[in-house]
């Protein structure tokens, strides 16, 4: 800065004395000078500041930009089942439009067919100052409302969800609201972990597996169709680790777009409905009853000459042997008299405490929020004890039965299941609630029931399956209907070292001309299970191999036949 | 003097020294951006190959493979005669039958029948002829939506044949051109050929998924970004 000052007239006779004028400058330049500084110093202050706090862009902020808004979720071996993308989204600022709004209407209609014209007419003299027209649009939509010219039409892109196997596992996935929280499954059990800035990098892993997955659900809704029925659903669960591999729930839903989905199909009936499953108790309540040391044979003979008449309740077994059974008779002909007697034998107390043992008395602990509390008996009379041991009386979710069956087989442990993937030795430890010994024998028999009795259908060659039917009568409005059944399945293969157990479940099916009208399970839900474990038995690990097998040799011995019964059984519940 | 020409001396000495300096200073900066705007462009690939791969498995999701499976390939489970337990079980299988052939899996290779193939391929090939047809035939106010929609209406409809007649009515076609493609959606038609159901189920997945053409955005976007 140049200070211009005109030379001042130098009084002679006042040398000595400082003219005042000059100190007035001096002072002046003194304050600008110390203004400068100052501003100089504030540069200088926070240019160090920047240098010491701000981090250079680096690395680390150029993969942020790759982290999803939301975590992706996928599968055991890392397919994606739900993922974010940028989506477009088409809106409208009605002030901003230039045009004549009545073509506009017109055009917009033609071009997005989602509203009427004079819908349209209404947004464009509305008040909004925005509204969306059209979110989730595609390229050629948004390519085509650009065509219109109308600088009043805004587009952007916007993060959306997309589920690329559509409706397989929609009930383990959920789907999210407009605002992007997670509604059901797995999206709203996780949803804060899949929003944490920090954990939602990297994708979170499901025990599901994609493959397996698909095949239980294709099964489940080829049988669903087949028979007509109601509803159909499905459980495979690793038995050593409590995850679920596959859990399929119909009728389903589409999670990309789940406008038009009713209550129906938005249930989970694999842990929100309760059923009375029937015979795929029987099982568990011998297992209970050899632990009890009630059953201390398995040559001891029980009467089932005749109904069982316990006060004004009477048990009939569907198809009668009408003689005393053993107890691998009493599970391959599924006698509900003997089944009843034991359990009359057992007892009140030590019923009640196999079925809270197995946790039937609470919700699962699996990490869906959408589970449902089995209906436990409000009075334990001596018919409930007879009735629960056979599947009657009590109602629980079909998950509660595959995770008893994974107890049953996999040497007596209950370990809740879960849906994250478990790394291998990290497996919950679990409770005792079977004896090893009680385990063995279960799995020979259940294998029995499939070799020799009625599970036979469920069979899938080399893959050594065991399991039980259930076909229970559902409860209506007017009581119990003999025509209208759920039908149950609970397999576990392979059995001479269970790996997966395998629930498939069909409600309210009709029978048909190649079943000769039977709806019963081993009818309509063994058939699924066998189909399922020949499609994915071998993508799971196991081998097919005809020559292994569980030794059965020594309860074949047991069993007495009548000559043509094998016919006569396979028809059997 | 001396003293003078010293002067001179650092002078020039900062005279060749600073432009060096700055020489290596820009270099050092332009090598920098480099590597910044690869960093960028890898970024960009990766956004890229993600929304590829998720078009990738949307496409090809386990309905749609089920469906081709049934439709086309007819693949089943694998049977326990076809897992062998060891080297030794493999040899004593291949040995057994004499002048039996081994098989590899890999020679069992999945492929269209002549048949469908040229089913297929004839049915594309008059979709397109029709479209040609049609959008010659068509009045001055043709889009070029109508154009397209028409293939797909003969594809979805598998009665190519008919498909010329549609346009040769412009009222139908000039009134709403959304409308032509939305009608096929609304009514499946009967029996097409095995393409046209794929087509029409593919096309059925994209509206639901919203997903888009994302590989025709992504061409269409590295298009006009470079």
């Amino acid at each position: 800065m140049i200070v211009l000052t005109a030379p001042q007239m130098i009084d002679r006779r006042n040398a000595g004395a400082r003219n005042p004028m000059v100190v007035a400058a001096h002072a002046r330049l003194m304050v600008l000078m110390l203004v400068f500084t100052a501003c100089v110093a504030v540069v200088v202050f926070r240019l160090a500041l920047l240098a010491v706090t701000v981090e250079p862009a680096s690395a680390a902020t150029a993969a942020n930009a790759l982290v999803p808004l939301r975590g992706d979720v996928v599968d055991r071996n890392g397919a994606p089942l739900a993922r974010t993308i940028d989506a477009w989204s088409i809106g409208i600022h009605p002030k901003k439009v230039i045009g004549d709004k009545a073509a506009l209407a017109a055009q917009l209609a033609a071009v997005i067919p989602d509203r009427t014209e004079a819908q349209y007419r209404q947004i464009l003299e509305s008040d909004f100052t925005f509204t969306y027209l059209k979110r989730r649009a595609l390229p050629e939509l948004v390519a085509d409302v650009n065509a219109l010219g109308e600088p009043g039409i805004a587009f952007a892109r916007e993060p959306e969800r997309l589920y690329p196997q559509a409706t397989m596992a929609a009930h383990a996935l959920g789907y999210l609201n407009r605002e992007g929280e997670g509604m059901r499954g797995m999206e709203r059990a996780l949803n804060p972990q899949l929003t944490d800035p920090q954990a939602r990098a990297a994708p979170t892993q499901l025990s599901i597996d994609v493959r397996v997955q698909a095949a239980l659900q294709s099964e489940l809704s080829r049988a669903m169709a087949k028979h007509s029925a109601a509803g159909a659903g499905g459980i495979v669960l690793d038995v050593n680790t409590g995850e679920v591999v596959a859990i399929a729930s119909l009728p389903t839903f589409n999670p990309n777009n789940i406008a038009g989905a009713t209550d129906d199909m938005l249930r989970n009936n694999m842990t929100q409905s309760q059923y009375e499953l029937g015979s795929t108790f029987k099982p568990i309540a011998m297992a209970g009853a050899m632990d009890a040391g009630v059953v201390t044979s398995m040559s001891k003979r029980y009467d089932a000459t005749a109904p069982l008449q316990v006060g004004r309740f009477r048990i009939r077994d569907d198809h009668a042997q009408n003689r005393w059974l053993n107890v691998p008779e009493l599970l391959v002909h599924s006698s509900n008299i003997a089944t009843a007697r034991i359990a009359d034998e057992m007892g009140q107390a030590r019923m009640e405490q196999l079925f809270r043992d197995l946790e039937f008395d609470e919700a699962p602990k699996i990490e869906i929020r959408e589970k449902g509390k089995p209906i436990w008996p409000s009075y334990w009379g001596r018919t409930t004890i007879m009735t629960t041991a056979y599947g009657h009386g009590i109602a629980v979710t079909p998950l509660h039965l595959a995770q008893a069956y994974a107890a049953l087989v996999n040497g007596g442990i209950l370990r809740p299941a879960t849906m994250l993937k478990v790394e291998s030795g990290k497996a919950a430890p679990g409770k005792r609630v079977f004896s090893q010994n009680t385990s063995w024998r279960m799995r020979q028999m259940l294998r029995m029931i499939v070799t020799e009795g009625t599970g036979r259908r469920a069979e899938a060659p080399g893959y050594r399956v065991g399991g039980k039917t259930g076909t229970a009568e559902k409860p209506g409005s007017g009581g119990y209907s003999r025509s209208v059944n759920v039908s149950t399945f609970a397999a576990a293969f392979p059995m001479d070292s269970p790996r997966y157990v395998v629930i498939a479940m069909l409600d309210a099916p009709k029978g048909t001309e190649d079943t000769f009208g039977f709806t019963g399970a081993a009818w309509t839900a063994a058939p699924v299970v066998s189909r399922v474990i020949q499609r994915t038995g071998s993508m799971l690990g196991v081998i097919p191999d005809r020559a292994t097998d569980i030794d059965t040799a020594e309860l074949k011995a047991l069993m007495w036949r009548a000559p043509g019964e094998r016919e006569a059984m396979a028809n059997a519940e | 003097m001396a003293l003078g020409f010293k002067g001179m001396g650092w002078f020039l000495c900062g005279l060749v020294v600073a432009p060096g300096c700055y020489v290596v200073m820009s270099q050092v900066a332009a090598e920098r951006a480099r590597v910044e705007s690869v960093d960028r462009a890898i970024r960009q690939a990766k956004r890229d190959i993600r929304n590829l791969e998720t078009e990738f498995k949307t496409r090809a999701n386990f309905a749609q493979l089920e469906r081709w499976n049934g439709e086309v390939f007819a693949l089943g489970a694998p049977q326990p005669e076809q897992f062998a337990g060891d080297i030794a079980e493999l040899a004593a299988r291949g040995m057994g039958e004499g002048d039996a052939q081994m098989r590899y899996a890999s020679y069992v290779v999945p492929t269209m029948t002549a048949e469908i193939d040229d089913a297929v391929r004839g049915g594309i090939q008059r979709a397109q002829m029709a479209a040609r047809e049609a959008s010659q035939a068509a009045a001055p106010v043709q889009t070029a939506s109508v154009a397209a929609a028409t293939p797909a209406r003969t594809l979805s409809d598998a009665t190519p044949k008919a498909a010329p007649a549609k346009p040769a009515a412009p009222k139908t076609v000039k009134a709403e051109p959304e409308r032509t493609v939305a009608a096929p959606k609304a009514k499946p038609a009967p029996r097409p050929t095995q393409r046209a159901e794929v087509a029409s189920l593919d096309r059925k997945l994209l509206s639901d998924s919203t997903m888009g053409d994302l590989m025709k955005a992504a061409r269409s976007e590295a298009r006009t970004g470079r």
